[in-house]
């Protein structure tokens, strides 16, 4: 009884972690575009590893909660093995990292020679975590400590990173698939089971699998916070406020900003809903507003009320008045969508990255705009408007015109074709 | 390297003081300070392209004397950092020392700009006999925000070093900069000085300008002497005698191509179209915000509409204009301006 209790204080995750591969989502993995059984390759390399076998390590490399990590401790479980962890979270300089798997790598302790018992893999979970590039030392050790392992190595990341290139020479990638939404609902309905729920509504399943894209650790702490927030698993609006701030979302606020919001209210609603860094919302607001609104004259509208949201968005930056703040969320919010009235939407639109223009001199130009801003001093960035523009025309009247000038910059041919042109 | 400089308006760029077309209030007051051997923080304001640039390095020039290569320094605070430089503010970053609050242990980061350009030159003391160094900032508004940490470094090193900031808009200045400068405004050049420099300039290069031209140069380039004189050049290549034909066609000459296609869009009322080549004439050319509604205006003339359509088309400019003061994104104030006219364009 006492067991059970403390049981139910773990987070499901931990709770409901796969013991063997039996219990598990098998997760698929793809190596050079061809799908293959994650289990059974890692198995095979498992078993066949030797001490002065090529291949020392794997790389498991895939998005966050879809069982990179439950995977080997599932097998290491099957096949009696002892896991040798290191992560983020408690391997964080060097030193620590060598000294941890230094003495795992290589010695069998004395122990493990009388009793026979485990067999041990080495698991370098999140390496993309640990070793940035603020810390490079640690590529060095992984790799010497993969040349001299007497035992397994498996590395986990979640995305390709450039400062880990020595290590991705070395070693077999498998990158892992996100699961499905199938594999997904029929384990939170195993869970729910074990749990002794049965007052929930399928629908909620899915909603909770297709926001979470096949992870399915989100899903299952998503499921949790529904079932033990006070299980009004009713509306779907609880799954709304669980959901995680992703790139995505922005894509989806700006569609419902334009197709779903139908008063002001609604426009508040969902802007204060979301996590989304206001300040370069609006920006995305309008970049993609001519997408959704096609009448002129409603454009006028939509963008005379974005343009008073930017001019007062300044002022609170420069007065640090955050009273104003409020209009700015009405007018860039409410006063854009609502501009809308007969406009035509299509059905698919593509939301794009809003387009910023910054004041950077193109590469072709930067040497000739430093050059005339040593004679004329004035900043490259005027050259760029003023003074290039006439060198141009001048240069183009007269060829002899166009030698003095060149004599008199000394420029050579390439920026003699900025001229040209 | 100046002396062969095939360009007139860096060829008969003044180098004094006295040199300087006009403003002989200006002068004066300069010269008090040079005589006096003292001055406050400056703050020159004016039009774009009035001269405040050349009359602020000329003046530090004078009061330097002998040791003002050493002790006079010219920032642009629109040109962005390079990737190296922010690499070294970074390292020059700090940690807060406080153990109490929200900031307890923190880092610190500085602007790129005070830190890597601004401080290693006025905390070194002054070279030679000046009495104090003298740093020119210009475009100093783009510093925004940032302008806050200007105001500690003019207090702290302002002994040993004055600021001359330079700045065409300035409402954008903070007021606790604004209260610690001296602020000197810059006219534009009168019309007797100006005709006397450019008669000055053409006699020098062996042309002839009529007076109705002059006027309409005057008129045109806004008091600009910089650009009055371009036109001068492209015209002096066209014919030794300027009259007013041959200014219009140079003066045709020098509006941007693009431009007009931008216009041509507009009067087509196709919005997406607009916007796109606004963004491409932006980033070939920087042109900032204010920039852009100046080309839009200058290109009145050459429209054909009627008055009150013309009225709105300025009133129109105008607004936006006014909207960018506070504005932070050009690329919204701009789009703003354009639905109006392609609005405009598609009633009649």
């Amino acid at each position: 009884m006492k067991q059970r209790e403390k049981k139910t204080e773990l987070p499901w995750v931990e709770k409901y972690r796969p013991k063997s591969i039996r219990d598990m989502a098998k997760p698929v993995a793809k190596v050079n575009r061809q799908k293959i059984d994650l289990i059974d390759e890692l198995i095979k390399f498992i078993k066949n590893f030797k001490k002065d076998s090529k291949e020392k390590a794997i790389l498991l490399e895939g998005s966050p909660g879809i069982g990179k990590t439950s995977v080997v401790y599932a097998i290491a479980n099957d096949l009696n093995m002892q896991v040798i962890e290191t992560n983020a979270s408690d391997t964080r300089t060097q030193r620590s990292l060598k000294s941890k798997l230094d003495e795992a790598s290589k010695a069998r302790d004395m122990m493990d020679f009388i009793s026979k018992s485990k067999n041990k893999i080495i698991l370098i979970d999140e390496i993309d975590g640990i070793y940035g590039v603020s810390d490079k030392g640690a590529i060095p050790t992984v790799l010497e400590i993969m040349n001299n392992s007497e035992f397994p190595i498996i590395i986990i990341a979640n995305e390709y990173k450039r400062s880990l290139t020595p290590i991705y020479k070395k070693v077999k990638k498998f990158e892992v698939q996100p699961l499905s939404e199938e594999a997904v609902i029929k384990i939170l309905e195993k869970i729910l089971k074990k749990e002794n729920i049965h007052d929930f509504k399928p629908k909620d399943l899915i909603s909770i699998a297709q926001k979470n894209k096949g992870d399915l650790r989100a899903s299952i702490n998503d499921l949790q916070g529904l079932m033990q927030g006070g299980r009004s698993a009713e509306s779907l609006r609880n799954i709304d406020e669980l959901q995680r701030d992703t790139s995505e979302v922005i894509f989806s606020l700006i569609r419902s900003l334009f197709t779903e919001v139908k008063t002001l209210i609604d426009a508040k609603r969902l802007l204060d809903k979301s996590d989304v860094d206001y300040s370069l919302l609006y920006r995305w607001v309008n970049e993609n507003l001519p997408k959704y609104i096609n009448l002129n004259d409603e454009l006028v509208d939509a963008f005379e009320n974005i343009s008073t949201a930017d001019q007062i968005f300044g002022r609170i930056r420069k007065y640090q008045n955050w009273a104003l703040l409020p209009y700015f969320f009405d007018l860039f919010g409410g006063g854009v969508s609502l501009a809308k009235k007969r406009s035509y939407t299509p059905k698919f639109v593509r939301t794009t990255f809003p387009e910023i223009i910054s004041n950077i001199i193109g590469r072709d130009k930067l040497s000739l705009a430093k050059k005339i801003e040593d004679v004329y001093e004035i900043s490259a960035i005027e050259a760029t408007r003023t003074v290039i523009p006439f060198l141009r025309l001048l240069s183009s009247k007269s060829i002899k015109m166009k030698k003095e000038i060149s004599d008199w910059l000394q420029l050579d041919s390439k920026e003699k074709q900025v001229l040209k042109k | 390297m100046t002396i062969n400089s095939p360009v007139w308006s860096v060829k008969y760029k003044p180098k004094t003081l006295s040199e300087i077309c006009g403003r002989e209030q200006i002068k004066f007051q300069l010269k008090e300070y040079i005589s006096k051997k003292n001055f406050p923080h400056l703050l020159l304001t004016g039009y774009y392209g009035v001269g405040k640039t050349t009359i602020a390095k000329c003046f530090a020039k004078e009061f330097l004397g002998g040791s003002y290569e050493s002790n006079l320094k010219t920032l642009f605070a629109d040109v962005p950092i390079s990737k190296e430089e922010r690499k070294q503010a970074g390292i020059r970053s700090t940690f807060s020392t406080g153990m109490i609050g929200s900031r307890a242990g923190k880092r610190r980061y500085i602007h790129p700009f005070l830190d890597i350009k601004v401080k290693p030159f006025i905390q070194i003391r002054v070279l030679g006999e000046a009495p104090f160094k003298i740093l020119v900032v210009k475009n100093f508004e783009a510093l925004g925000q940032f302008q806050q940490g200007f105001r500690r470094l003019m207090e702290t090193y302002g002994s040993n070093c004055r600021m001359i900031l330079i700045t065409s808009k300035i409402s954008t200045i903070i007021d606790p900069i604004i209260s610690r400068c001296q602020i000197l405004f810059i006219p534009p050049v009168e019309f007797k000085d100006y005709s006397d420099f450019i008669k000055g300039v053409s006699k020098k290069e062996d042309i002839n300008i009529n007076e109705p031209a002059l006027k309409i140069l005057y008129k045109y380039s806004e008091g600009q002497l910089n650009k009055a004189i371009n036109i001068l050049q492209l015209s002096a290549m066209l014919s030794t005698n300027i009259n007013s034909e041959v200014l219009y066609e140079v003066i045709n000459s020098t509006k941007d191509k693009k431009i007009k296609e931008l216009l041509k869009l507009i009067l087509k009322s196709d919005f997406s179209a607009v916007r796109a080549q606004l963004r491409a004439i932006r980033r070939e050319f920087n042109y900032s915000a204010q920039e852009v509604y100046k080309k839009l205006l200058d290109e009145i003339f050459i429209l054909p509409l009627s008055k009150s359509i013309k009225i709105q088309y300025i009133n129109y400019i105008a607004e936006a204009d006014f909207k960018s003061i506070d504005g932070l994104d050009p690329d919204i104030q701009l789009s703003n301006l354009v639905s109006k006219l392609c609005f405009l364009f598609e009633k009649i």
